[in-house]
């Protein structure tokens, strides 16, 4: 008797996260960050500004990401070692995630650009810039550092190769101002760097 | 010329492994120019939010043979190093700059500075030294 009784608590609180996780995704509340209830909190960036290496929450000065997805359509929420995978999500490239209340939340939503930038410079053998370079173009990242062109850190500069210069591969720097470097610009950094690191 | 640094990425100067990273973490302070001797001096130092923890630097440059200067070098404040390279002396179009692979010893360093002033060089020797205070040659 006792048995089955536990066996339906443990079944309804199941059903309950469930039934949380299930209705984030059709509520569309894109961008959010709320607290619901009073175990979790959930998020949902519908506009792909961000990606899921983008989303690190320190907890306990630990920094993880918690949560998974496989690029399609699987998502999953691990949060205090529980799992929970759903069939399908609104938006191709948004993600939620979800954390277990009783540790030390001192952040719950997507770090800033530069907070993102300078967490960087460790993986960059603590150098503050970052040289891309393809066939086309050099994009130069700082990742930290002075404000250049009334541009703050971090900022970007592209400049596009120069194929009448004798000496190749030669890129054209004068002309091209600073800009603020964007979301894809860390995230194309935080890649590159991932790789160097795996090489 | 005979360098004891070595440029890296267009911010960076590396002299015996360590990198100073005169775009990000240093404000550009003046030159001092020692017409009599052939010397020239570029001093940098630490900006006060980003290069904490540095020292002043100055960048020594001494037999110069080379020295331009951007026609309205002066006349403007200059905050600080936009980027680094090398120039071949009979190449005019600073729209791009050789870095320290592409460089021979006889191509001119060029500093462009925050604006788009420059300073255009060739010496001897060059080198980085590290001060605690800026000193004038």
């Amino acid at each position: 008797m006792g048995l089955c009784f536990y066996w339906l608590i443990d079944m309804l609180n199941i059903r309950f996260f469930l039934f949380l996780v299930l209705s984030l995704f059709t509520s569309q509340s894109y961008g959010a960050i709320w607290h619901s209830g009073t175990e979790q909190f959930y998020g949902y960036d519908a506009v792909a500004q961000h990606d899921k290496a983008d989303v690190t929450v320190e907890i306990n000065d630990l920094s993880i990401v918690n949560h998974q997805y496989d690029g399609s359509s699987n998502l999953s929420l691990c949060c205090s070692k529980r799992l929970v995978r759903t069939n399908r999500q609104n938006a191709s490239e948004g993600y939620f995630f979800a954390l277990v209340s009783g540790f030390n939340v001192t952040k719950g939503a997507p770090k800033s650009l530069k907070d993102q930038a300078a967490d960087l410079i460790p993986q960059n053998a603590n150098k503050n810039r970052v040289t891309l370079r393809s066939p086309s173009q050099k994009m130069e990242v700082d990742l930290a550092g002075r404000t250049h062109g009334d541009v703050p850190t971090p900022h970007t500069k592209v400049s596009p190769r120069n194929l009448k210069a004798p000496n190749q591969p030669a890129y054209n720097t004068k002309n091209s101002p600073v800009r603020p470097a964007t979301q894809q610009d860390i995230r194309t950094v935080r890649r590159y760097l991932e790789r160097q690191g795996q090489q | 010329m005979k360098k004891g640094f070595e440029i890296g990425q267009s911010n960076e100067i590396i002299k015996a492994g360590k990198i100073y990273d005169l775009h990000n973490l240093y404000d550009f302070i003046g030159v001092v120019l020692k017409a009599k001797d052939r010397r020239l001096q570029i001093l940098f130092e630490p900006n006060p939010e980003y290069g904490k923890g540095q020292l002043p630097i100055s960048l020594s440059f001494e037999e110069i043979d080379y020295l331009e200067f951007s026609p309205n070098f002066g006349t403007r404040v200059i905050s600080g190093l936009d980027e680094m390279g090398y120039k071949n002396p009979e190449d005019r179009d600073d729209e791009w700059l050789m870095d320290e692979q592409q460089a021979t010893c006889n191509d001119h360093l060029f500093f462009r500075m925050d604006g788009g002033d420059f300073i255009r060089v060739h010496c001897q020797n060059a080198d980085l030294v590290e001060a605690a205070k800026l000193t004038s040659i």
